[in-house]
């Protein structure tokens, strides 16, 4: 099993090469910074060291809520309660579900086209795109960067919003075909 | 006794997984998030206040367009989008822009056009993402609205 999942983080390893290029090529900027101006690199450096302790615990809390969202909502159980109803139901559903997803959109693509198949609206594919903009998992980290007040707001209307979009999505989509 | 073994076992080994999944999806984007930290951070060292209120102009319809664009843009962890986002707020931008550019950030996706066009159709694809783009502009005028109250 060690060996199993030791390889499976291998893996992981070598698909974050670009972005540990990316990291390269900022430490080699940095690097001539240094040789270049003095200042700037000082000021730049105690900048980053700042932001980066600021958000280092929030970081380990939306690690932790990942892993129990990964234990209680998998993709195939969600596919399970979306696929039949398109009613106010099915709205509230794929709109939890939308809120729930982790992980970047275009992993969940494949389930939500074979939910197409299955007779899913376009309606209910956008509110649960849109939706995606809520996140629980991260909701710590924008209240400490927006405050309470504007991260309540925000996720209010985006989940408000996405039903209209959905409406219009429909409209121009299924209205014209 | 042996039976509650194996399900203890059970699930210690999808807790495991777990997180090693969630390592997994996570350790992609620590790289990210240490290279925008220091390109922001050197940005803002270099580029005083003055320079992003040149491209914010603090006009109410233009300023969330300018934020909701540059949210339709960019790729990457939502994290990454409260980062810039709460930095831009220091930095003297508008709520309005900053709200746009969060919500656009995950809502519109140009750079994953392609994608979603392949999985549901090119013009579902591009109806969803222009209602997208101006539904973010839209409730960033609203939230800044509602801040009021």
């Amino acid at each position: 099993m060690d060996n199993k999942l030791n390889n499976n983080n291998g893996k992981g390893n070598g698909k974050n090469l670009g972005a540990l290029i990316a990291v390269g090529v900022s430490i080699l900027f940095y690097f001539s910074l240094y040789i270049i101006n003095k200042s700037i690199f000082i000021k730049s450096v105690n900048k980053f060291w700042e932001s980066l302790t600021m958000i280092l615990p929030f970081l380990f809390f939306v690690f932790i809520i990942m892993v129990i969202t990964l234990l209680l909502f998998k993709p195939d159980k969600i596919k399970k309660y979306l696929g039949k109803k398109s009613g106010i139901k099915g709205m509230l559903l794929t709109s939890v579900a939308g809120i729930l997803s982790v992980g970047p959109a275009y992993l969940w693509y494949p389930l939500i086209a074979d939910l197409k198949e299955d007779g899913m609206r376009e309606k209910l594919i956008t509110i649960f795109i849109y939706n995606r903009a809520i996140k629980l998992q991260l909701f710590p980290l924008m209240i400490f960067y927006f405050g309470v007040k504007f991260s309540v707001i925000e996720s209010l209307l985006i989940f408000i919003f996405s039903f209209i979009i959905g409406e219009i999505v429909e409209i121009f989509t299924v209205g014209n075909n | 006794m042996n039976f509650l073994n194996l399900e203890e076992d059970r699930k210690q080994i999808k807790l495991r997984i777990a997180i090693l999944k969630t390592w997994k999806s996570f350790s992609m984007s620590i790289p990210i998030i240490i290279t925008v930290l220091l390109f922001i951070s050197f940005v803002q060292v270099v580029l005083p206040k003055e320079e992003y209120s040149k491209i914010f102009v603090g006009n109410t319809f233009l300023d969330s367009f300018v934020g909701a664009t540059l949210g339709s843009v960019s790729l990457g962890n939502p994290i990454l989008s409260y980062i810039i986002g709460g930095e831009m707020l220091k930095d003297g931008v508008s709520l309005i822009a900053v709200a746009a550019f969060i919500i656009s950030w995950v809502s519109v996706g140009i750079t994953q056009l392609p994608i979603e066009a392949h999985f549901f159709g090119k013009k579902f694809a591009i109806v969803r993402n222009i209602a997208a783009f101006f539904g973010s502009m839209f409730i960033g005028i609203l939230i800044f609205l509602l801040m009021k109250i």
